[in-house]
């Protein structure tokens, strides 16, 4: 799956680094001394290296948090995101990180410790606020789980602090047998992404399909975890409304109401930057030969449709759902 | 079209390239001896780094600034200890002068191993202790990077000399033979990258003349055009623009503004792929 590693001279020697490097004995290692000199030079091509990208092992030194979007949220006032991880397993054609980065290769940050102090620090500061703490920003929070054990270290992790600091993982991976082998934590909600089956096999290469997505989903529900469900983005096609339909009565009929968290409902939208930069990668690609406009400097789809979407799909959200548990995406 | 521009340093490494493709000589060249045919150039540059880097950019010059063409600088280079003879890819090009490293990707399968490859502005008397050295590598991959993506570039050098044969013991002979040894992995190479290459989509870079008859656009405009013309290929390729159905206006504006409408309103489907 990985044939090559780049690794920076600073974690050669960590443990993370060594027990990754053991589940990858034949990739090729090739040390750099940041990893910025194999990710960020100006002549790469995300399409082609999405073909086969490496793993870069580096150390994060500062910003391990960042403060969420505004608008980004599932009920508390305090969010921040944080990243491991930079870009993703999958390859999902409206993904904002192609548009982010110049490479497709994955960069994995070995010192969780570090992000864990800074976590650690705000919920210290913030006494008895919620606060909300999202892993799944620039990557799939489980996707590399059996190599990388994120989820492993920060729920022990989470696990020693109090209720009011909640970690959300959001994937749209089948790998969660590190969740089926440990207690629920009360302050963790696993969140699944979805689009309908249509749009999942057009734009969600490599990702596990729906059904498979909701079986992954079904086990951990039937462990006692806490469930969120992402319908971000929404994507346009002629039979939007239908797909959804079924999308969402194939999904609810798994849901424990008792287990589900929060549901939250986007219509897909880019900066002007990213959107530009995808559609000179994918020219071939309908999505972005879909009806849009710029707004503000977001790339969207034409308001009357965007509101169309959000209408219909909120209607139809609504009748399997609490309005307390719904989270409209509005950054 | 030319979209493999082979460089090496010398002509006794381009000579068994040379008859292999059945390049021919570019006539008229005086700075460089360049060789083509329709697919593959090939520029013998000279010793060093600036004879490389001049050489790299002469070539996207001389064959048009195509954007993702594969580049190939093909080689003998020295090594502490492998043997005589052993291919590489470069999988970091190190620049002993301005110790920056340059990162090939290795998207497509590779034929043989990789390690890294020093680059020296003077013949060395010591060999790094783990790394090729040459005298072009390192100005061949940043100058090349200027024109094409890190994935489509790459350094395929073999081992001429080590300690135990010094470079001074080789002569011209044998660096061909050593290089015409390597021809099917060469072909290997750049097979890999020619699809890679050819994966790429190919978009509306021209305007038809049915319109371009009748408005004459800013640049600005035809940019919009451009992508206009590509949502309507995307969309609805069955239904190419007629001429009977073009509005009589003469204002770019309004014919942007038409095609806008027009493209706006076909159907999305997305294409699924199955998995």
């Amino acid at each position: 799956m990985i044939d090559t590693i780049y690794i920076e001279e600073a974690v050669f020697e960590h443990p993370r680094t060594k027990s990754i490097l053991d589940r990858f004995p034949k990739a090729r290692q090739i040390k750099c001394e940041r990893y910025g000199e194999v990710f960020n030079p100006k002549a790469q091509n995300f399409r082609l290296q999405k073909q086969n990208p490496s793993l870069i092992l580096a150390e994060k030194f500062h910003g391990h948090l960042q403060e969420a979007p505004l608008g980004y949220s599932i009920g508390a006032k305090k969010n921040y995101y944080f990243s491991h991880m930079l870009n993703c397993l999958y390859d999902c054609r409206y993904c904002f990180l192609q548009g982010m980065y110049r490479s497709a290769h994955y960069v994995l940050f070995v010192n969780f410790e570090d992000f864990q102090q800074e976590i650690r620090q705000i919920v210290a500061k913030k006494n008895d606020e919620e606060i909300h703490f999202f892993s799944g920003y620039d990557c799939d929070s489980l996707a590399l789980e059996p190599a990388t054990g994120f989820a492993d270290s920060f729920l022990d992790f989470f696990a020693t602090l109090p209720d009011n600091a909640l970690l959300e993982l959001r994937t749209k991976s089948t790998q969660v047998r590190s969740l089926l082998e440990r207690d629920p934590l009360e302050n963790c909600v696993v969140a699944f992404s979805f689009t309908p089956d249509e749009t999942a096999r057009a734009l969600e290469h490599k990702a596990p399909n729906v059904q498979r997505r909701l079986d992954a989903l079904k086990k951990v529900q039937d462990k006692g975890w806490k469930i969120g469900l992402r319908f971000d983005p929404m994507i346009y096609q002629n039979d939007y409304h239908s797909q959804y339909e079924i999308l969402f009565e194939t999904v609810f009929q798994q849901i424990d109401p008792a287990l589900l968290h929060s549901v939250n409902l986007g219509v897909f939208r880019l900066p002007d930057n990213f959107f530009k930069k995808l559609r000179n990668l994918y020219p071939d690609e309908i999505l972005f030969a879909s009806p849009m406009e710029s707004t503000r400097g977001m790339m969207a789809y034409k308001q009357e449709i965007e509101d169309e979407m959000t209408q219909s799909c909120q209607e139809q959200l609504l009748r399997y759902i609490p309005r307390e548990k719904y989270f409209p995406c509005t950054y | 079209m030319t979209a493999v521009h082979l460089l090496t340093a010398l002509p006794c490494e381009a000579k068994p390239l040379v008859d292999h493709f059945r390049l021919k000589r570019q006539m008229g060249e005086a700075a460089f001896a360049i060789y083509s045919n329709e697919n593959i150039s090939l520029t013998v540059s000279g010793i060093g780094k600036n004879a490389m880097a001049a050489a790299t950019a002469y070539t996207h010059l001389l064959f048009g600034k195509q954007t993702n063409s594969v580049w190939l600088n093909i080689g003998v280079a020295g090594h502490l200890e492998k043997p005589i003879g052993t291919p590489f890819l470069a999988e970091k090009i190190y620049d002993a002068d301005s110790k920056q490293s340059h990162y090939p990707s290795f998207v497509t399968p590779q034929p043989c191993d990789s390690q890294t490859l020093s680059t020296f502005s003077q013949p060395q008397t010591h060999y790094p202790e783990s790394s090729l050295c040459d005298m072009e590598a390192s100005a061949f991959f940043e100058i090349a990077s200027r024109f094409s993506s890190s994935e489509l570039i790459q350094c395929l050098k073999i081992i001429s000399d080590n300690e135990e044969n010094n470079a001074d013991k080789i002569n011209p002979k044998q660096v061909s033979s050593l290089i015409e040894k390597q021809l099917p992995l060469i072909d290997t190479v750049i097979k890999n990258f020619t699809e890679l290459t050819n994966s790429l989509p190919a978009t509306v870079n021209e305007i038809p003349l049915l319109l371009s008859d009748r408005w004459h656009f800013t640049t600005s405009e035809q940019r919009q055009l451009k992508e206009l013309l590509q949502r309507w290929k995307l969309l609805s390729p069955e239904q190419p623009i007629e001429e009977s159905s073009l509005p009589s206006t003469s204002n770019r504006k309004e014919l942007l503004h038409w095609l806008k409408e027009k493209v706006d309103s076909f159907d999305i489907v997305l294409e699924s792929k199955e998995r």
